[in-house]
């Protein structure tokens, strides 16, 4: 957890694409919100592993909101079920996808996997777009200061952060 | 910028490989694990399976050592398989739909022990327990055995120990008969004070007389004698009616207070208090109705609320009639679990669907007799579905076989589970033919001093289920029965000796939620003449004890009450009478309504003159 967050912060500091930073926030979220036993979370692991998505956001990103998860639960449930019982126009949908090949296994006649989806696809772009804003303006305006910062001197000097930096220069 | 890392592809199609060999190589403790835990929770007692393997390139799986416990008798299994194989349809699972082509169970036992003890732990049972159980009618705890060991006590105890300290409503009745008396005596003596007395008659009867003799010679007096003579002999005539009236009263009185006294109702309250008494001392006469609801009637009740219960269990997994309309979950949230939202299936296949089972049975072994193992097994069950509606045709039960070591000739059955529609259908026929009870067969449930030990059974059963209506049958017919007394029931010994072949008969009826038993059986006809016998002589002589104990402490009290109530006859009519009969002595008084005052009136009515 803390190496993923050194990470990421390393890679803020760099000059990597904002985008790629925020698709793996975006899509680690995705993953963190619904059910870890679903076929769309094996496509959303192809996703981030085939496409230039910053892994480390991801992972980290998957982490939190897998604990946020369990406290929404039940409103993921409400409104899984709500979106599978009591919209008729959605019936036919549903139906299709019930009896379609393959689709029945993403268990998304389930009220949490439904609703996690849900919550998670509406607050993806939301999420992309703020994370994009605050990491461009973060390097604009606060990466210089951050690094003047007394604490980040501090722990930069420190032999913990030494050591890790080591660590990374040998993993590459 | 290139947006497509390749090396993620690689790392992917390694995550994935790997996800899929473990899969692989622990798919069978997977799916075993599956199976036994979900099948357990259905059942409400562990299902334990020996060993799975599964075909992941033919779709097959078999399923070896299967035990189902129980659920009321956790050390043993209610049926156990030795092999199970079939094989899975490959497009219906594409759409997550198990289509069973054929499935072929084999080496079924029925009723065999087990090594530890298939009860589920604390909080699964507690999970359980929202199980349906449907209730019998008739599923009796009064159906037991009296306590015979009071017999021998009281018939060790003298009558005037037996009797103790209970309190006879006969002595009870007298003393408040004597009450009624005295009350009686005492009203009447009040209303005799304000009835004319014998003085008064007297003095009228002198006056009337003394009237009568001075009759006027003068003409214009004779009104006024009239007046007199009328005055006194209406006075007289008014108290004849009052003390004929009062007569008639006091003769309804004591008519009421002797009947109370009839010998028959003496009788009545003795009989009374001796079984107030008996029951005191808990004395029960078993009547061989009760007798036949012990040896059988319980233990078809317990049988037949145990195949209710498991037709319950069946029809919770085939709900009739669910419409390809409906949209529907589960009732309760399993929490972090959500809710599965059921859809029409549009395609032809239902969820679950065994298109054909097959039975048959290991070869011939030596068996324990209290397993029922079958020596031969054949039959099908087809169509077997979660949903009938979906699959359009009713599943059919057709199974026969013998079982080993000679438990039985025959056991077929047939039935069919039609739930197409809301309105359930399903018929099952049961034949048994000479189903051996052995002294050996017992179960732990069989606990009472009174059961049939040994027996040849032909058992003919047809039950209907139609929408909630149960009607069934059940037919026995049981030969060469040796049945076993225990100590606690010794002395009907004898009653169970030389017992033929007699029949049961058992009909259900009611709703599933309330079925209904009645029992009878030629048994009870048998049994009757023989137990009235030993009744009589265990009880006899310790009832005529008792009733002369209590006809001894009640008869001073009777005689008393009797002469009591006849002294007050005698004194209270005589009194009446002596006051009656100075009356009938006066001469014969005219209607004093009718009888003309003038003489003119007489001679208008032409009645001759008094002078």
């Amino acid at each position: 957890m803390i190496r993923l967050l050194f990470k990421l912060i390393t890679v803020i500091h760099s000059d990597r694409d904002p985008r790629q930073i925020c698709l793996g926030l975006g899509l680690g979220m995705i993953a963190g919100l619904t059910p870890l036993l679903s076929l769309h979370n094996l496509a959303l692991l192809l996703i981030i592993l085939f496409f230039r998505v910053n892994i480390s956001a991801a992972l980290l990103s998957w982490t939190l909101f897998s604990l946020i998860a369990i406290v929404f639960h039940p409103l993921f449930h409400l409104i899984g079920l709500f979106m599978l019982t009591e919209i008729d126009q959605l019936a036919g949908l549903w139906t299709a996808l019930y009896n379609a090949p393959i689709v029945p296994y993403t268990r998304f006649n389930n009220s949490i996997v439904m609703g996690s989806i849900i919550v998670s696809i509406l607050g993806f772009y939301p999420l992309y777009r703020v994370c994009l804003f605050m990491v461009i303006r973060y390097r604009e305006t606060f990466m210089e200061r951050f690094n003047q910062w007394k604490v980040v001197r501090i722990i930069k000097a420190s032999s913990l952060y030494r050591l890790y930096a080591r660590y990374s220069e040998l993993r590459g | 910028m290139n947006m497509i890392r390749w090396g993620g592809l690689i790392t992917f199609i390694i995550i994935t490989g790997l996800i899929a060999l473990f899969n692989i190589v622990f798919l069978d403790t997977i799916i075993e694990r599956s199976i036994e835990d979900k099948a357990s929770t259905v059942i409400g007692a562990r299902v334990d399976i020996g060993s799975l393997d599964v075909g992941i390139f033919d779709l097959s799986i078999a399923i070896h050592d299967i035990e189902i416990t129980n659920p009321d008798e956790p050390m043993r299994n209610i049926i156990e398989t030795g092999d199970i194989s079939f094989d899975l349809a490959a497009a219906p699972l594409l759409r997550k739909k198990v289509v069973i082509e054929r499935l072929a169970v084999q080496d079924v036992a029925l009723n065999t022990p087990r090594q530890t003890s298939g009860a589920l732990p604390y909080l699964l049972k507690e999970k359980k327990r929202e199980a349906r159980r449907i209730p019998v009618k008739g599923e009796r705890e009064e159906c037991v055995l009296p306590d015979f060991s009071l017999l021998t006590d009281l018939r060790e105890k003298t009558p005037e120990e037996l009797l103790g300290g209970t309190a006879l409503k006969s002595s009870e009745f007298l003393a408040s008969h004597n009450k009624k008396v005295a009350d009686a005596k005492r009203v009447w003596e009040e209303k005799l004070e304000k009835l004319p007395t014998k003085e008064s008659i007297e003095a009228d009867l002198k006056a009337l007389k003394s009237i009568m003799d001075k009759r006027p010679d003068d003409i214009t007096k004779l009104p006024a004698y009239l007046d007199r003579v009328n005055r006194i002999r209406k006075r007289l005539t008014e108290t004849r009616d009052l003390l004929v009236t009062a007569r008639r009263d006091f003769q309804s009185d004591i008519s009421n207070l002797k009947g109370s006294l009839a010998p028959r109702e003496i009788e009545n309250l003795k009989t009374n208090d001796l079984r107030s008494v008996m029951a005191d001392l808990d004395i029960e006469s078993p009547s061989s109705e009760g007798l036949v609801c012990v040896i059988l009637g319980k233990k078809m009740t317990r049988m037949l609320s145990r195949a209710l219960t498991w037709y319950g269990k069946l029809s919770d997994f085939i709900p009739a009639g669910s419409s390809p309309d409906t949209r529907k979950g589960q009732d309760r949230t399993p929490r972090l679990e959500g809710i599965d939202v059921s859809f029409p299936t549009t395609g032809s296949y239902p969820d679950l669907l065994v298109e054909r089972a097959d039975f048959s049975a290991r070869p011939a072994q030596d068996a324990d007799p209290r397993e029922l193992t079958f020596s031969r097994l054949s039959g099908t069950i087809e169509g077997f579905t979660t949903q009938p509606a979906i699959y359009g045709k009713p599943i059919g039960i057709d199974v026969a076989g013998t079982l080993a070591a000679g438990a039985a000739r025959d056991i077929s059955l047939q039935g069919t589970i039609d739930r197409r529609t809301e309105a359930v259908d399903d018929s099952f026929s049961l034949t048994v033919n000479d189903f051996k009870v052995r002294p050996d067969g017992a179960t732990a449930l069989d606990t009472s001093s009174l059961r049939l030990a040994a027996a040849s059974i032909d058992a003919q059963s047809d039950v209907r289920i139609t929408g909630d209506a149960v009607d069934g049958r059940v037919s026995l017919t049981v030969s060469n029965p040796v049945f076993d007394v225990g100590p606690d029931a010794a002395i009907l010994k004898h009653v169970f000796e030389g017992i033929g072949t007699f029949d049961v008969a058992l009909s259900l009826g009611g709703t599933l939620d309330n079925v209904s038993l009645s029992v009878s059986s030629s048994l009870a006809d048998m049994l009757r003449q023989k137990l009235r016998k030993i009744m009589q002589n265990q009880l006899g002589d310790i009832e005529s004890k008792l009733k002369d104990i209590i006809a001894s402490r009640i008869h001073d009290t009777i005689i008393q009450s009797i002469d009591d109530t006849d002294s007050l006859e005698t004194v209270i009519l005589n009194r009446l009478t002596e006051r009656m009969t100075l009356i009938d002595r006066t001469p014969q008084a005219r209607d004093t309504s009718d009888t003309p005052k003038q003489p003119i009136d007489l001679l208008k009515k032409g009645l001759p003159l008094p002078f």
